[in-house]
């Protein structure tokens, strides 16, 4: 398990690894590898919220804040159809933003998970 | 510094509250060209018609005549609020952290 291991998460950016890094400082090896194994799968790539945000244009919106866990803010994009694609755009704009907000919180619920 | 200020700050904390006051200020009485691309554009139907009027009723504290105009405008105004003061709450952690 060397420090570079969160370099293969795909679309990480070096503000979530660095944070990530901090995170797992203090972790045993071991215990860096069940977090990186646990994190990986509930993380969301934010390549994929890019691309769902970009069907908004042309199909159903809001996917993208489904995933998100945002059930609330899903039903309004697709019921306006992404309140006339200006949120759409918004999203397509901010993706990166809006899956790290995600995925800083799928991190901390993984490590409280394993006990971390 | 304010280079890292405007990449900090996330644009959806802008939008929100700037479309709720647009609709505060915008009068569906007046009889305005319509904002809605689809209208424009030549599609009568969306599940989101009158959702503008129905936001700025309630806005107003018309409940009846907002519910009237789009059953959904109580949900979307408490929505955004909700999603503005958690994106308010975040990035004041954030800059509190820096």
């Amino acid at each position: 398990m060397s420090d570079f291991s969160f370099a293969m998460l795909p679309g990480i950016e070096q503000e979530e690894m660095l944070w990530l890094q901090e995170l797992t400082k203090s972790y045993s090896s071991e215990n860096k590898q069940r977090f990186l194994a646990l994190y990986s799968t509930r993380r969301k790539d934010p390549q994929i919220i890019l691309i769902c945000s970009l069907v908004g244009l042309v199909a159903v919106a809001g996917v993208q804040r489904f995933l998100l866990n945002q059930i609330l803010m899903g039903i309004l994009y697709f019921m306006t159809v992404g309140f006339c694609f200006v949120g759409t755009i918004l999203d397509a704009i901010n993706y990166r933003k809006l899956a790290w907000e995600y995925n800083k919180k799928e991190a901390i619920s993984s490590a409280a998970l394993l006990g971390l | 510094m304010r280079m890292s200020l405007y990449r900090k700050l996330n644009p959806e904390l802008l939008a929100w509250p700037a479309g709720l006051l647009c609709l505060f200020f915008l009068d569906p009485a007046a009889n305005q060209p319509s904002l809605c691309l689809l209208k424009n554009v030549g599609i009568p139907f969306c599940p989101g018609c009158g959702l503008g009027h129905g936001v700025h009723y309630l806005l107003h504290g018309q409940w009846q005549e907002a519910v009237h105009h789009h059953w959904l405008a109580p949900v979307v105004v408490a929505t955004l609020l909700y999603r503005t003061f958690q994106l308010a709450r975040q990035q004041y952690i954030d800059f509190k952290l820096q």
